[in-house]
């Protein structure tokens, strides 16, 4: 109750507001952003560049996901290979994501330029969550593992997982959010055919605020549902049996 | 091969936990550790499980010998089931049959399936015991094992552990010399 609630008087906020302003160039309602979504909705290409976008912002984050995940668990097993890569994932987080964005345009063009940013913007974190995660296992239970002798893909399987798991939940929340934004901005620059981020462009070069609105509703949902089923899965495969 | 602690002393800082020990365990012997907190039980155990070194003197006869222990916390899977608990130690050394009888001499059938942390403070105890009872070793650790137990649950831990020690060498750490008496064995000093 309190959530539709909390909800309701937001759009109400935002309509109001629309109706304060009176200038659908600068401002449109949540009534005429929802009409534009419908007539988007309703055609093809609207549909294929959700495909477009989606698959290839989801590829690269579950690219940097698996590779995050690796590296993470390399670093801390392996202190030197930590220390190495230490310095290319500082730099993958420091370094703009318009760098990258134009970097990737000079070497691989614009189609799937969506899958490179996102990997660059989400595999730090994922990195970075999964070394600290892992050195968060319960020091009590891995010197019950080295006791009993545990061999190490039982340890890894029952102890460190799902120690890992917490952290992987909570950095993902955050990482796959940014991936996504990150991939449409990288979209919105580079124009790939047939992308969310064109659409948007499109929007942008017409002065269609509803048609902005509307495709950056779009985003939201989509980012929000590929992130509820990716955390699902996650979920279900940090579990403890 | 028997186990032989030579003049072993250990220190946490300032402190020294234990100073100049000399003991010596013959195969398949049970011994007792009866002495009040603090007077260095655990350490002298996780010297023995080799999570410590000795800061003087050595420990010798420990080499390839498989440890099996219950710690003075339960450290147990908390979201796992008592079954998989056992089952992480044992691995196929027994039948799924077998394990579940095992465990039903110290545990309810209810609780067998349950997860760890829904299972009482006393039903915890005996999981970390039928683990170490269970576990295939050759050296069996059992630091104060009947902590939180009712009397009718010492008394089939006693029986239990008397059972399972058979040709293994254990060392018992209790509170009292009345507690010792249960397993009938040469009580160490330290």
């Amino acid at each position: 109750m309190k959530k539709p609630a909390i909800f309701l008087f937001w759009l109400l906020v935002w309509q109001a507001a629309s109706i304060f302003v009176k200038n659908s160039l600068l401002l449109v309602g949540p009534a005429d952003t929802l009409f534009a979504l419908a007539g988007l909705a309703v055609s093809r290409p609207f549909w294929s560049a959700v495909g477009f976008s989606v698959f290839r912002i989801g590829l690269g984050v579950c690219l940097a996901f698996a590779a995050g995940l690796l590296t993470g668990s390399l670093a801390f097993v392996r202190p030197f290979a930590g220390a190495l890569l230490a310095l290319p994932v500082r730099l993958m987080k420091s370094i703009p994501v318009a760098s990258f964005v134009i970097l990737a345009l000079i070497w691989t063009g614009s189609k799937n330029l969506s899958v490179f940013i996102s990997f660059v913007v989400v595999y730090p974190i994922i990195h970075v969550t999964t070394e600290s995660g892992l050195a968060g296992a319960d020091k009590k239970l891995l010197e019950m593992a080295q006791v009993f002798r545990i061999p190490a893909w039982k340890r890894a399987l029952c102890l460190y997982r799902p120690a890992l798991g917490p952290y992987l939940s909570s950095a993902c929340k955050t990482a796959l959010g940014m991936g996504f934004k990150s991939g449409i901005a990288a979209e919105v620059i580079g124009v790939p055919a047939g992308s969310i981020g064109e659409g948007l462009y499109m929007a942008k070069i017409y002065l269609s605020t509803a048609e902005l609105f509307a495709w950056t509703l779009t985003i939201i949902l989509v980012s929000a549902a590929f992130e509820k089923v990716f955390l699902l899965i996650l979920k279900e495969c940090m579990r403890e049996r | 091969m028997a186990i032989e602690l030579r003049d072993v002393s250990k220190r946490f800082g300032n402190e020294t936990v234990l100073s100049h020990v000399t003991v010596r365990l013959e195969d398949g012997e049970c011994c007792c550790l009866a002495a009040p907190s603090g007077s260095g039980k655990t350490t002298f155990l996780r010297l023995l499980m080799r999570l410590e070194k000795p800061d003087e003197g050595s420990l010798l006869g420990l080499e390839g010998k498989r440890v099996s222990a219950v710690f003075q916390e339960d450290r147990l899977l908390e979201e796992s089931s008592v079954l998989s608990n056992l089952r992480l130690v044992t691995g196929k050394l027994y039948t799924a049959q077998e394990l579940a009888f095992a465990a039903l001499r110290l545990l309810p059938e209810a609780a067998l399936l349950k997860k760890v942390r829904e299972c009482s403070g006393g039903m915890k105890r005996r999981v970390a015991l039928l683990r170490a009872l269970l576990a295939p070793s050759e050296l069996l650790l059992l630091d104060e094992p009947f902590a939180g137990l009712d009397e009718e649950n010492k008394r089939r831990a006693v029986c239990m552990i008397q059972e399972y020690s058979k040709g293994r060498t254990v060392i018992v750490a209790v509170h009292s010399k009345e507690e010792a008496a249960h397993f009938n064995a040469r009580i160490l000093q330290l």
